[in-house]
Formats: C-alpha cells, structure tokens, sequence
C-alpha cells in the first residue's frame, strides 16, 4: 500500500492517545469502510469520510479507506502516537491534521431549552420511528413505550420491553439499583455487531447525561446513571459496543445523533429540518440508528416523568 | 551485493495478470491457474515516461485525496439574484462572457456569434444585427470565459452585465459563483438566436424574474443545493440532460416564499409558471453550484484533477488543479446521439457550453446509471446507461456518498477525474449533451454522447509532469 | 424441527452483512427459523426463548462461546435442508460481497495492470508481452505494486533494463526479462515451456529454448525441475552485468526444494563470467552450460562448479548430480538406432551440405557449435563468425544454418515457433537446391507453441522427399524434437507421426546435429 497521508479529522476524546508516546495496538476487525484499532482497554475506528464522525474515530479520504482496508486483516500491529497512526506492515502512516479536533459532545448548553418544545418534537419523532418499514432489532418498541399501543409479540420484544420501561422508571426515580438491573437484562441483547440493546443503552445514557439539567425538574444531573449503564453493561456485551457505550456515558455520540439533538432547541413548526436530522441518523447502519433513536426518544420521555 | 528475491512467490499459488496478448494468458489458463487478463492499449501520445513519473510521486495520490475531501466537504447554497455587473468580479459593459475556454470571434461558431450579437443589442450596445455584428468584430468588445470570473454559462453560455445571475455562496472554502437564469427551449439566446421576442424575454429575466427569485431566496435565507441534487439523482434525473424532478422540488421549496414576497399575484403566478414549464431551470443552478464545488478543489499543488471541463463550440477546454489557469484545449467533438425528426449530423454544431463542469462534479453523464429514461433521447439502451457510469470508476479519484445511486447499490458517483488515468487507460470522460444547431439561432435539434479530445489529458498529464520534477 | 449451528469465534461481520445472510437463509427450502447473534449471556437467553437455542452444539465446544463470537443457528425441518442453509450463511458471509458489482460489473474490460490488481489484491506476477517501446511502464508499474515480471517482450532499451533491474532488486522481485521466452515457477509454465515433473533440479537461463531443451531432457530422464527462471536473453551482457542471474542463483541457494542449480547462457562478457563463476561456488552443486564456450576459457575459475559445453552435457550433469541415471538422458546414445551410414552411402554426387532450418536460436547455436567442429565453416543470419555470414538474398551458401525465428524474419508475422508458413518455404527450397545433402529443423513442443506441428511438418517433409526423389535424390531430414509427454502437442504423438513421414527424429539436439553432420563429414 504504501503510503502517507493526513487525515480528514479525528475526534477530541482520542486526541491523548494520538498525541502521546507511540504505542503498540492491534487491529480488533476489518470492514469496507471502517478498521477498528483495540488499544489498552478502548478503541479507535479508522473511518471513510464517507461515514459520520464517532467519538472514537480518525477518518481519512475514501479511496485511501477502501484500498487500506483491501490490504488489512485482524491482528496486525498499528503504532499510535506522536501525532500519527502507522501500520509498519503495509508501510503505510496517518497523520494528524492542524485543525482542531471535531467534538463529539454537541454543545447542548448553547441553546435555549424548552420542555414544551422538546416534547413536541419527541412526539414527532416517535410517530417517525413508529412508521418505518424495516422492523427488526428494537424500534418497534416505541409503539407500546411512548405511543400507548401494542407491543410486537416476538421473543426479542418480550424480553426487552420490560426492562425498557425499568429502565425508564428507574431513571425517572433516580434509582440506581433499578437502573442496574434494568441493563443487565439489555446489554448484549438482539442482533448486530454493536447489539440492539446497547444501541439503545446508548442513546439513553447520552440523554442523561446531556439534558438532564436542562429538562429535568430540579435540574438534577443524572450522570452517575450513564456510568452504571456503561459499567454494568461492559462485561456482558461485545468489546466494541462497551467502548461506545462508555463515550456515550460522557455524552460523546456520533455525529448524525449529535446533530438531531441540537435540533430539538428548535421551534416546534421545524419538524422538516428535525426530520431530516432523524432520516440521516437512520440512515447509517443497520438497526443501530433506529435503536439509538429508541434509546433516546425514551430518556427523553423518563425526563418529563414516570411512565407507567 | 547481491539482493535476494523474495522467496514468498515460492509459497504462494500464482495469480497472474496478463498485459499483452491472449495466447500467453490461455496457456495459464489451460494450467488452471487464476490470470486477469488487461485489455490493453498503449498510452496516447507517448506520455509513458510522463505518466511514469505521476504514477510513482506519493504527492500526487495525497493532492487527489485532498481535492477529493474538499469537493465532497463544500456546500454550495443558492443565496441571491443580481445583475451580472454588480456581482462577477470585474464585470463591465463591454466584456461578455461566454462558454468554453478562451477564443477570438473570428474562430466562433455559429451558435456563440448568435448570442454575442443578441446580448449587444440587449445591452443597448448596438442598435441591430448588422451593427452589432460590426461591433463584436471591432475589437471593442472584450470576450473572456465565463470560467475566469467563476460563472459558468449552458451552451452559448454569454453573461452580460445587465442579465441577472444566480448568486451561490460556498462557506466552506469562500468561493461565489454565478450562471444566469435558464431561459427554457427553442429559440433562446444560449443557441444563438437574437429576435426581438428573444431579447424581450431577457428583459423580463431582468425585470421580473430575477427580483422575484431574489426576494424569495432572501427570505428564505439561502437554498442548500446538494440536498436537491442529491434528491433529484434518486427520482431519475442526472442533472445535466434531465433536471425535471430538481426543478420541481425547487419550485416546491420556494414557491411559499415566492408567494409571500412577491409583489402581485399576477406576477407571482407568472413566475411560478415559468419555472413550471421550464423542465431546464435547476441545469443553470446545479451548473453554478458544481462550480463551486470543484472551484474548492482546484489550486492544490501536484494535484491531477480535473477541476473544469468546458466547450466554446469550437474548442473543448479543460483545467486540472495542480496545473493552475493553463487551459489544455482540443477540436470539439460531434455528438453521437439521437436527432429530433427532420435534422442529421449535417445540421450539428460541434460540442458547446460549460454545461459539462457537471460531469466534473460527478454527475451529468457520470451518473446516467440512475437515470436510465435518457437513454430515449441519446440513443441506447439501460444497461448502456449502467455501463457509462460503471466505467467511470475507473478514472475518478473517490465515490461521492453524498449522492448515492439506487441502481447500483446506493454506491457513490464517481467524482474527481485523474488526467493520469485518463491516459494511463486510455479511457475519456463520458459526457451527455444537447446539440445545437450550427446555424445561429435555430435551436436543439438533437442529444448525445460525447467525449472529450484525448490531447487536452496528453498535453496536461505532460506538464504536471514537469513541474513535479522541477519540484 | 432440527437445529444446525456455527460458532466463528473473533470474527466481526458489518450489522448489515449479518441481517443480509439471515434473511437470504430465511427464504431457503425448510428454513423455520435463523438467529445471528453476537454470543452474549443475554443473547444465548434470547435464542433459547427463540427455541434456537443450540445445546448440544454449545456443549461440544471446547471453550463456552463469548460476546466476542457470533453465533449462527437454523432452524429446518430436517437434518438435510438445515445442514443445507448454514452452508449457504457460511458461504455467504465468507464471500467478498462487493457493493459496486450490480449489473455489468464483471464484464467491464480491466484497461490497465493497476486496474486489475484493485480486482485482484492477490495477484503476484505480470506477464508482460506488449510492445517495448511500452513494455517498460508496464513492468515498472507491476515491480512499483509489488508484483514479480515476466517480460517477454524485447526492443526495450538498455538503460530500461537497467534501471528495471536495479527497481527489482531493490524491492526483492524478480524481473525475468526483456526478452524473456520462458519460466517456469511452482510449476506453472509461463510463455513458451513445457509440462515437467516437480523436482530438484532448478534453472536459471538466458536463453528461453535452451532452458526448455534442458527441461525435457531432465524431464525425459525421470528428474524434475523445482524453478526454472528465465533472465532475458541480455541479462549476461556487459551492461546489466548479469543482475537477475547471480539474484536468481542466490535464491535458488537458499531454496530447499532445489538440489542442483542449473546455469544456461550463451557466452556472457567476460567480467561477467567471473562473476557468475564466483557466486557460482556454492554447497549445492551448480552446473554452468555457457553455450559456446570451450572448457579452457574458465576452467581456471570454475572451482566447483561444473561446466559443460552443451545442453545435452549439461543435462546429463545435472541429472547424475541430482541422484538420477544419466544414461537415461536422451542423448548421443541414440544415434545407434539408425543406420545412417547406410543412408549416406544412397546421396547422390550433388549433395554436399546441410542446410538446417532453426526456430530456436539457441538451438540454432548449439547446432552450429556442434556442426562446424566436424564439417568446418557454416554460413548463417547469426553466424559464428563474421566471415561466415549469408549475404543479403542469399539464401543458403555451403553448410548453413538459419535462424528463422530471427528478428528480421519475424517482422511482421508470428514467430515459427507458431506459425510454420516461413519455415515450409525453406524447408521447400532446401529439398529444391541439389547440393542439399541433408535438411536439419527443430520442432519445439509446449504451451504457446503450434498445437500439432507433426500434422503440417510430416506432408511437407514427405512432399519434399517424394520430390528429391522424382528428381533421383534421397533426402534425409533430421528433427530435433524439443518436448514432453505431457505436453498439449504430447511428444510420443509428434515422434511417430514425424517418424512416419520417414524423418530421423531425436530428443537431443546434439543429436540431431551430430546425426546431420555425418550425412556430410570426410
């Protein structure tokens, strides 16, 4: 392969393990258009721009993605510091850009909040997710969860809706126990490399974190109940998912996710530009998108209150 | 010292790749052993030891992938409608813009005098044909590519100060460009014709027209351009010979604003049938917006992209990023394609207009796979339309996600075109296209395929070699 | 109801890959169910409630399955139909699904070697045969990606050879070539060459024919051949300095399926012979057949190594250095068979010289080497000698030999190797000229050559004698039958149709020249 190039961006919470002593790590898997890089107890995704950012990701030109991921395979060392990333086998090394590193955490305090608006545009997209064609994973259970109508009789559904509604509960309630139990009955569960439960782990750990001041009574912080999700969910879930799982916990999400959360501070008549936002995010993936969404529609919802 | 080989080949089952002729690659075959077989033709104009030296610099392959990055990362928004005069950037009453690279009117082909003489008169420059036509011979008129003042313009493409411009804003990398409004089919000044009601439409451009849009855009703050595009590829329009779905979601986003701008009903009505009954009107906006977009990716050093494609009618001209203003210029090409009834090749004028600064953004003709219906208008069946499209892969620099097309598995375009590969392959841009008539004012009589003069790529991919190596 | 499983343990297929195959498998004949999941406690919890859940599958695994593997159950209605289906998942998740091959894809002509390589991320060797004066990109562009060269294509300049050679050696390829007729590497014939067993005797040569006449003589012999890497026929000039033949010979040193290293050259410029010589005095026996050399030009420096002067000597070297029977390397042995005295005794007083018709330029050579140490100057296109060359339209003076696949025959027009028309017109004006004592030709068998020469040489060579004849002249013609039983031409085939049409045929191109020369010697 041969090469040297700069990349496209990289992402803020991976700066210190890109700027430090070089490092030996070790390529965990290998897709068309992403590699993830196992380091320490984390990991960094190496992504074609043709992809959104990640709170973990270095994203380098598509061509460059598509024939560096032809030539790798699982297992092979990468070298990651001094600003760069070099795989010595294919003599190929990435380097850091000078601009400034994308961030993964949307600015959620720059904006005006209102409850009444966000549980508008909440409504709005539960009736989005609700009515899309592809119904695997767990998305379909915004029917029974936030639209008071029944639930999908499948194996999948049975055992995860009524730890959701634990899940939601518990937060409402601040109950941390609850909240721990609640994800063990969801980490590692349904289909997909990053499993549907964690998905929507996800995305209910990062509205926790991100808006609970802003739209909670009280403005409570609810972050110590993301980091019991990110904690007991690690060691019952694939490796990758707990590392997005653990951003997720500190309010770092993708860049499509980020994006139709700052959305929400928009007027209630903006439901084009907020659909929108939702139609990429479901965009990407297979049921990844429309699970986050779940996650995140129903931390959402447990911070108007209980659900019953 | 004597280096050893690498004993690995002994290790490993031999796959083969056969450059040359067929017999040496059947007697693998016959072996059962795995041999891809190159369809091979020799590099044109004896541009081995050039392309040898920009296949081999690193620099290249990173300046590509920047011009890639840029191009996929600028967002081109239409933001206002003004006269040419008070926004291109050293515009004035005596110079026209045209399409195409540069050429003097003694070497101008039908259509193009055609429209110099109609925007004489529209100008007030001269008060008939026959003294405006004295008058573009003068030497008193200044002609220059719409390309050096960021405009593009659609066949004859003239842009005089007086004619309203779309004004579209790249905040990325802080380009404005411009291309006037589309004036719909048949005897229109970009073919060349010059009457009277021809002039009188562009008055109303002027007047009515181009205000009412700029209100409307205005008001809503700006239109995102890809975001249309990006729509329209999946609804069968490639954005260069088809532009009916990009026109109406147009329409369909300013009409509200049309509508609580504009300053009569009647007239709001006239403008809101005038963009309905021009299936052509996007093709202007989508030009100036492509503009944009590879404007971003021009000016990188070593780069060997192409970052415009253009014709005058008599010239075809293109411009690569690394190789800054030089225009590398061939013989326009005729037009293979289908006639309207009652007209032949006879009647053709060579390739004309800027309109092909699309295929170098990646649409147009790069993106006939998702638009098959063309093929009825340029000859061809479906599966010509995937293959146009498939083969362009393999002379472009990266896949444009941002425009996915569903025939071929929602890939990307294909974006970006390398002069290398173009020669190395010896394989030429497609392009599909109008033809005009070559008699000034009669029209389109016709549409087709066309490609471009391999000495444009030949004498560009000789240069950058040079000032690579004199780097 | 039966259940069929797959653990692949530390493997990560794309969410989207997973869901494809599940629902593809889903549509299969018998198919109840399929679950694909990552093999967390929970999901194990989920397939049991699925009723997928595999127990005596799970039970037999070494280690229990973990979140880090993915776990693939079918649910059939039989034993057949699901053993079926998760052959289909495996399949289809072990393919290369690639998102751009809709419709077309694969008939898209590949215009370039780069192109082709992006289809092809495996491919390790170009073989290369288009024009020098484009040649040279071509393999340059292939040692730049990595790839090993065969370049069969000559008119590439000097300097090009030289500066390829030097990119190859830096980057640890092989470049066979320019003008490179034949290799053969891990046993897979490349350009003009022969089927041959597998074995330990490897080659290095800059001469395609002569490599090929040595590797059906080993291979005739019982012996087979581990390597057999082509230079390109300049390689041994003074110019390249015999660059690829010392990296090849140290290859083959360190290669241990090789035993006995062959070296075949017409003579090298003598610097680099020495050179040679020296990288020659190895541990494993190297036999240096350098065409036209006599023994005293290097046995001073021949050390260990053990020269021979012809292709048949070199053989038999290698053979017994190998382990095997010498004796049984066609050779000179063969000559008893026919009575050629006999045969001498029937030409008429006219008949004085041969005129032998070559396709093989080494061939050609060692022939006339051999030829003219018996019968004394032999005319040629390439001859010995200056003073013995033909002059322009004439076509044969005294003894001679030509060289037909010569650049100045072969211009515009396939090589005899292929295409026999050239040499038929030859072969017709040597039975025709009444001085034609007897007619010498090669016939080379092998990939790329003509699929059955004997069938258009034997009605010829039966034409002309019936000829000669009618005009009171025997005419013996003398083969040399370059080939192997394996072959596609098969050489059993070729012998006895050839024999047939009343030629002497022999396997031994020493042989035939000595054969030929004893129609004529005083």
């Amino acid at each position: 392969m041969s090469a040297s190039l700069v990349a496209v961006d990289y992402s803020r919470p991976i700066q210190p393990l890109l700027q430090q002593e070089p490092r030996v790590a070790t390529i965990h898997s290998v897709f068309h258009r992403a590699v993830n890089i196992a380091l320490d107890d984390t990991m960094l995704a190496l992504l074609s721009s043709e992809l959104p950012c990640m709170p973990n990701s270095v994203r380098l030109s598509p061509i460059a993605s598509e024939r560096l991921s032809g030539s790798l395979h699982a297992g092979m060392e990468v070298l990651i510091g001094n600003a760069s990333l070099r795989i010595p086998a294919r003599d190929f090394s990435l380097h850091l850009p000078q601009t400034p590193p994308w961030e993964p955490r949307p600015d959620i305090t720059a904006y005006r909040w209102s409850r009444e608006t966000v549980t508008r545009h909440v409504r709005l997209l539960a009736h989005y997710l609700a009515d899309q064609p592809q119904q695997g994973g767990l998305a379909p259970l915004i029917r029974p969860l936030l639209l008071g109508q029944p639930a999908p009789e499948t194996p999948l559904s049975r055992m995860a809706l009524p730890a959701l509604r634990m899940l939601a509960r518990a937060s409402w309630r601040q109950d941390s126990a609850g909240v721990a139990e609640a994800t063990g009955r969801l980490a590692g569960l349904g289909p997909g490399l990053t499993p549907s439960g964690d998905d929507a782990l996800a995305g209910f750990a990062a509205v926790m974190v991100l808006f609970s001041p802003q739209l909670s009574a009280g403005t409570i912080s609810r972050d110590v109940i993301a980091a019991t999700i990110a904690r007991v969910a690690r060691p019952r879930t694939t490796a990758l998912s707990a590392v997005l799982l653990a951003h997720a916990s500190r309010g770092e999400i993708a860049e499509h996710m980020g994006k139709l959360l700052l959305k929400l501070a928009l007027p209630a008549e903006a439901s084009t530009a907020v659909l929108h936002a939702a139609e990429r995010v479901l965009s990407f993936g297979a049921y990844s998108g429309s699970d986050t969404l779940l996650g995140t529609l129903l931390a959402l919802r447990a911070l108007e209150g209980d659900i019953d | 010292m004597t280096e050893i080989p690498d004993s690995s080949l002994f290790a490993s089952p031999l796959h083969v790749i056969n450059v040359g002729a067929d017999l040496f690659a059947d007697a693998i075959d016959s072996q059962g052993v795995q041999v891809t077989r190159v369809t091979w033709q020799p590099s044109p104009g004896k541009s081995d030891a050039a392309l040898s030296v920009l296949l081999d610099d690193p620099r290249v392959d990173q300046a590509n992938q920047e011009a890639a990055q840029r191009m996929i990362a600028a967002r081109p928004r239409l933001v206002d409608v003004r006269p040419a005069g008070e926004v291109i950037p050293g515009m004035h009453k005596h110079l026209l813009l045209h399409a195409g690279p540069p050429i003097t009117w003694e070497r101008m082909s039908g259509p193009l005098r055609g429209a110099i003489i109609g925007a004489l008169i529209y100008e007030g420059l001269a008060p008939d044909l026959a003294a405006a036509e004295q008058l573009a011979a003068s030497g008193n008129i200044t002609f220059e590519p719409c390309h050096h003042h960021n405009a593009v313009g659609p066949m004859a493409g003239l842009i005089s100060a007086s004619m309203p411009v779309q004004v579209i804003e790249e905040p990325v990398y802080g380009h404005q460009t411009y291309s006037t409004l589309n004036e719909g089919l048949g005897k229109v000044l970009r073919y060349g014709a010059n009457s009277p009601d021809v002039i009188a439409k562009l008055r109303w451009l002027e007047q009515v027209l181009g205000p009412a849009l700029a209100r409307a855009v205005g008001a809503m703050g700006g239109i995102e351009i890809k975001s249309i595009t990006a729509q329209a590829l999946q609804m069968g329009d490639e954005l260069h010979n088809r532009n009916k779905a990009a026109t109406s979601l147009l329409l369909r986003e300013i009409a509200p604003y049309l509508v609580e701008t504009g300053t009569s009903t009647a007239e709001t009505a006239s403008v809101l049938r005038y963009i309905h009954g021009n299936d052509f009107f996007y093709l202007n906006t989508s030009m100036a917006a492509c503009k944009a977009i590879t404007l971003a990716a021009h000016g990188i050093p070593f780069s060997s992209v192409v970052t415009t494609m253009a014709r005058n009618g008599t010239d075809f001209g293109i411009r690569v990023s690394g190789l800054g203003e030089r225009w590398y210029v061939g013989p326009a090409q005729p037009i293979k394609g289908l006639y309207f009834s009652g007209y032949t090749e006879a009647d053709a004028n060579p390739d004309i207009g800027d309109s092909t600064i699309s295929e170098t953004a990646g649409i147009g003709a790069f993106a006939m796979a998702t638009a098959p219906a063309i093929v009825q208008f340029i000859g061809g069946t479906p599966a010509d339309a995937l293959q146009y499209t498939l083969e362009m892969y393999d002379i472009t620099v990266t896949e444009d996600s941002q425009y996915q097309l569903p025939p071929l598995n929602f890939r990307g375009t294909p974006e970006g075109i390398d002069i290398r590969q173009v020669v190395r392959q010896n394989l030429l841009p497609i392009i599909n296209t109008g033809i005009a008539h070559r008699l000034p004012g009669v029209g389109q009589v016709g549409a087709g395929i066309v490609r471009p003069p391999m000495e444009c790529f030949v004498a560009a991919v000789r240069d950058l070699a040079t000032s690579i190596q004199d780097n | 109801m039966v259940l069929q499983a797959l653990l692949k343990r530390n493997t990560y297929y794309d969410s989207i890959a997973l869901m494809s195959v599940a629902q593809a498998v889903k549509d299969l004949p018998g198919v109840e169910d399929v679950g694909a999941v990552m093999a967390t406690e929970i999901n194990c919890e989920l397939l049991q409630n699925s009723d997928l859940l595999p127990v005596a599958f799970l039970a037999e695994q070494q280690a229990p399955p973990g979140p880090e593997d993915l776990l693939i159950v079918v649910r059939a209605a039989n034993e057949a139909q699901a053993q079926a289906a998760l052959a289909a998942a495996e399949q289809r998740l072990t393919s290369r699904g690639d998102r751009g091959s809709a419709g077309g894809g694969a008939m898209l002509p590949i215009r370039s070697l780069e192109m082709a390589l992006k289809r092809d991320e495996t491919a390790n060797l170009a073989l290369i045969s288009v024009a020098g004066e484009h040649a040279w990109l071509e393999a340059e562009q292939a040692l730049r990606h990595g790839l090993h060269v065969f370049l069969f294509s000559d008119n590439v300049s000097i300097e090009q050879e030289q500066r390829l050679k030097a990119l190859a050696a830096k980057n640890g390829l092989l470049l066979m070539g320019p003008d490179c007729g034949t290799a053969i590497i891990n046993g897979v014939g490349l350009g003009f060459s022969n089927v041959v067993p597998r074995g330990s005797i490897g080659i290095v040569g800059a001469s395609g024919t002569g490599m090929q006449q040595l590797i059906c003589l080993v291979a005739t012999a019982g012996m087979g051949i581990s390597q057999a890497i082509g230079t390109g026929g300049r390689d041994l000039s003074e110019a390249i300095g015999g660059i690829m033949m010392r990296s090849s010979l140290a290859l083959l040193a360190n290669d241990p399926q090789t035993e006995v290293i062959v070296l075949v050259s017409k003579p090298p410029a003598a610097r680099v012979a020495q050179e040679i010589l020296a990288a020659a005095q190895l541990t494993k026996p190297v036999v240096i057949v350098f065409l036209g050399t006599s023994s005293e030009r290097f046995a001073a420096a021949a050390g260990k190594a053990h020269l021979a002067h012809t292709l048949t000597g070199g053989a038999e070297l290698a053979v017994s250095l190998a382990g095997g029977d010498r004796t049984r390397v066609p050779g000179e042995g063969a000559l008893h068979k026919y009575d050629l005295a006999a045969q001498r005794a029937k030409l008429a007083s006219s008949q004085h010289y041969i005129r032998a018709l070559y396709s093989g330029g080494t061939l050609c050579d060692e022939a006339m080497l051999l030829l003219s140490e018996q019968v004394g100057a032999v005319t040629s296109n390439i001859p010995l000698h200056p003073q013995w060359a033909l002059a322009t339209g004439e076509t044969f003076r005294g003894h001679t030999a030509l060289d037909l696949g010569s650049d100045e025959f072969t211009r515009g027009r396939p090589h005899p190797m292929i295409d026999p028309t050239l040499r038929l017109q030859y072969l017709e004006r040597a039975a025709q000229d009444s001085e034609t004592a007897v007619i010498l030709l090669d016939i080379v068998l092998g990939f790329c050559a003509q699929s059955h020469p004997a069938s258009v040489y034997a009605p010829a060579i039966a034409q002309a004698r019936a000829s000669a004849a009618a005009a009171g002249r025997t005419l013996p013609v003398v083969i040399s039958l370059c080939g192997t039983e394996g072959d596609p031409q098969r050489l059993s085939m070729q012998r006895k149709a050839l024999e047939a049409a009343g030629v002497i045929v022999f396997e031994s191109n020493l042989a035939a020249a000595r054969a030929a020369a004893s129609f004529v010697e005083k």
